[in-house]
This record gives structure tokens, sequence and C-alpha cells, in this order.
């Protein structure tokens, strides 16, 4: 968004309180990237506050005309890597005992809709790669463009991989619910 | 187009991605390909599912969180802006002798001058300077941890200008203020801890011993909880039993904490 890269720049030149603009925007779609693959709220906050920290430690590193949307989600994803590095805890698989998302299970909580438990289940099964690309491209609003630059590869290749990745889906979805 | 060319556009012809010749295509392969139609139908349909994943909005810690950390910063980069204290210091440390035997040397030397001189100037004029330069040192020396804390990038730095705080008296507002910042939102816990162990030392101010009720609210460490109540408990803060007793029945709490936390209303029962 070309507002985005505008405020960015006025940070960059050392109007930080402008950075609040930014949080306003983009922190909720942010914490729910994490919360979606690290499967704990006060962990999840805690990465969304080291991203903007790094933006303002960082912040001379910003191009001009850059995507920050795109910038953004890079620093969240090597937070991300980072966070599971240093918890010595394997990307791919969530540890139950770290998750302080069980009041999602349907028995707590009546409303809940069934599938969307057992889609959320389903996606903690599947690959890390493949679950990131997922919530890249359904709850962060990036072009596919920019989830290839942020995932290091072309357009066709992510738009590949995502139909990969929903296919897993489909098979841990199938194999949770019965469907 | 076969299957295999189907299952390598499939995303593309759900996003809209395909121009209108190869959409005419890929509908022609699917009018007599039952398979690939059950293949789209599917994932289409997971696709389409995702979007009720509900978004989930952040609690009210993370806004306060964000605030303290571009104020921490702001005061940090300011406190950038003059630091004549250290060019002094570059300064000092460019004359300092590399040898130890040397720097033995000097050090007699300037002792020796320090008390020929001391004992050639006049008392009690001096004495007021003195006074007056102990407060400017003061001042300095709280400048100079308060610029540390704020601008050291690394955790260790920041607990070893922590643990100098001890040193400091007469501290003003400003300094409370960046101490009570790292125990809200410094994302090290270690540093967290050591900023209760440097809030200890001012608790006999009020606006301290307010603030560090307020924080056990904002805290999410067991940890640091416990540390905090600990330092409550032993200043015996009246202020802090309806947090304490909040604490007690939240069912999200650790339950380390409760048995602390019981046991430290017990003090103001």
């Amino acid at each position: 968004m070309k507002q985005d890269n505008e405020i960015m720049l006025s940070v960059k030149e050392g109007d930080i309180q402008k950075l609040g603009k930014l949080f306003d925007r983009h922190s909720k779609r942010l914490y729910n990237y994490f919360r979606l693959q690290v499967r704990s709220r006060s962990k999840s906050e805690d990465l969304v506050q080291n991203v903007f920290y790094n933006i303002l430690r960082y912040r001379h590193t910003y191009k001009d005309g850059a995507s920050f949307t795109a910038w953004m989600y890079t620093i969240a994803r090597n937070e991300k890597i980072n966070h599971f590095k240093k918890n010595n805890f394997p990307e791919g698989k969530i540890d139950p005992e770290l998750s302080d998302e069980k009041s999602n299970n349907p028995e707590n909580d009546l409303e809940h809709k069934t599938d969307i438990y057992h889609l959320n289940m389903a996606l903690e099964r599947i690959p890390a790669d493949s679950r990131e690309l997922l919530i890249l491209s359904k709850f962060t609003e990036l072009p596919y463009s920019q989830i290839a630059k942020i995932t290091g590869c072309t357009t066709g290749t992510v738009k590949v991989r995502i139909y990969r990745a929903l296919k897993k889906l489909k098979g841990e979805f199938v194999k949770i619910s019965g469907a | 187009m076969n299957c295999k060319d189907i299952k390598e556009l499939i995303f593309e012809y759900l996003d809209g991605g395909l121009d209108s010749e190869n959409i005419r295509r890929f509908d022609d392969h699917l009018s007599s390909c039952e398979e690939c139609r059950v293949e789209l139908a599917g994932v289409k349909s997971l696709w389409m599912k995702l979007d009720d994943i509900e978004m989930e909005q952040p609690s009210e810690n993370l806004k306060k969180n964000f605030d303290n950390m571009v104020n921490a910063y702001t005061l940090g980069v300011s406190g950038t802006r003059t630091p004549w204290y250290e060019a002094f210091s570059n300064w000092l440390e460019a004359w300092w002798p590399k040898r130890s035997f040397t720097q033995f040397a000097a050090t007699i030397a300037v002792l020796i001058i320090g008390i020929v001189t001391g004992l050639s100037i006049n008392e009690s004029a001096e004495s007021k300077r003195e006074i007056g330069q102990m407060q400017r040192d003061m001042d300095n020396l709280q400048q100079v941890v308060m610029t540390s804390l704020l601008n050291e990038s690394s955790a260790v730095d920041r607990i070893s200008g922590l643990t100098k705080t001890n040193q400091l008296e007469n501290v003003d507002g400003q300094f409370y203020s960046t101490l009570l910042l790292l125990l809200n939102s410094d994302s090290n816990i270690n540093v967290r801890l050591a900023a209760v162990n440097a809030l200890a030392n001012f608790a006999d101010n009020g606006y301290v011993r307010h603030e560090l009720v307020k924080s056990l609210d904002l805290q999410s460490s067991p940890l640091i909880q416990i540390s905090l109540i600990d330092l409550l408990a032993s200043i015996k803060e009246p202020d802090s039993s309806s947090t304490l007793v909040r604490l007690i029945n939240d069912p999200g709490i650790n339950e380390h904490v409760k048995t602390r936390a019981k046991t430290a209303l017990k003090e103001f029962i």
C-alpha cells in the first residue's frame, strides 16, 4: 500500500511516533499470522512486539518504494524461525504443553463450529512450510508476487505449492473429521 | 490439457489467474474428467472453508506494550544526541597508559598530586564545590545508566546497567519510568527480572509502589509474577491485595503463582 510506504519513510526519517499508524493497521493480521503457527497467544503478542521493535531498529534499511507489508512479513518470518530455534522445537510440530489455545476445544465452547476446530487441527498437522503458505495467502492480504518474494520462489511456484498445501490439509481434514 | 496440467493450474484457475484460452482448455478437460472435477470441488471447498477461521483480536496489553516500547525508544534516541560524557570518557581512555606498571605509577602520581592540591586549597570553599560536583556527578551517572538501559541492544548489557542502578540516589521520575518500561515491555525475561530487583531499591517511593502493583496485572510470565508478589509482600504494599485476589481467582494463572499470592495476601490480613 502506497500510504504504508509513505508512513514508513517518515519513521525512517525519525518520526518514530508514526509507527503507531502502521501498528494499528497491521498488528491484528500479524498477531494471527503468529498465532496460527505458534499456537500461543502470549508468545504471539511477544513476537508482534519484537517485529515492531526490529522495524524501529532496522528502519534505515527500508527502501523507498518497497512493499512495507512484504518487508514486515520478512522480519516476522525470521522472528518465527528464531522462536522455534530458541525453544529447540521443530517448527513442523506444535507443542501441546506450550499451546494456550485449549479453549478452542468444542467441548469447552459449545458455539464453536466443529468444522473449524477440525480445520485448525488439520492446519497443525501439515508441514510447517505448507501451513505458513496457507496462512500468508489467506490471512495477510499479500499478493502472490509478494509471498513469492518472502518465501524466495516464483509466483507460479507459490500457486503450485499452495495447491499442494491444500491437498495435504484436505488429507488431514478428512482423517480428523471423517468427512 | 491432461490431468497433470490440471493439477499444476488448478489453483491459478481457482484464483482467476488463467487467461481465457487456458480457461477454455481447462473447462474442456473438466467436462470430460470426473476425477479432476472432484479434485477441483474438494480443493475449492477447503479453500473457501479457510475463510471461516476467525481472526482473533490481540489483548489490550499488546497496544500498551507497543506504546511503552515506542516511548522507551524515543527516550533512548533523544538520549544519544548529547553523549558528551562518552566523548570525554573516550578522550580519557586514549590518555590512559596501556601497560600495568605505567598505570600503577600514573595512579600513584595522581594520588600524590591530589593530596598536595587538596591540602593547599581552602577547605570550606572546596567542600561547597565538592558537594556541587558530586551532585552533578550523580546526575551524570543517572544519565549514563539510563542511556545504557535504553540503548543497549544486548540483554546482558541491559542487566548490567540495571545492577548499577543501586548506586544511584535522588533519582527523578523519568528514571523510575525507564525502569518500569523495562519491567513492563522488555522482551527478555532476565532483563524484566533484573528490573524487579532494581526497582526494589526504590520501593520507598509511592509512585514506584503504585506502578509495581499495576505491573503485576500486566505480567504474563509466572517467574516475574512471583518475584513481583515477593517484592510487594516484603514492602507490605496494602494496595496490592485486590490484585492478589484477582490473581488467585483467575483460572489462567499458574498454580505456583496462586500459592505465592495466597501467602502474600496473609501478610495483609
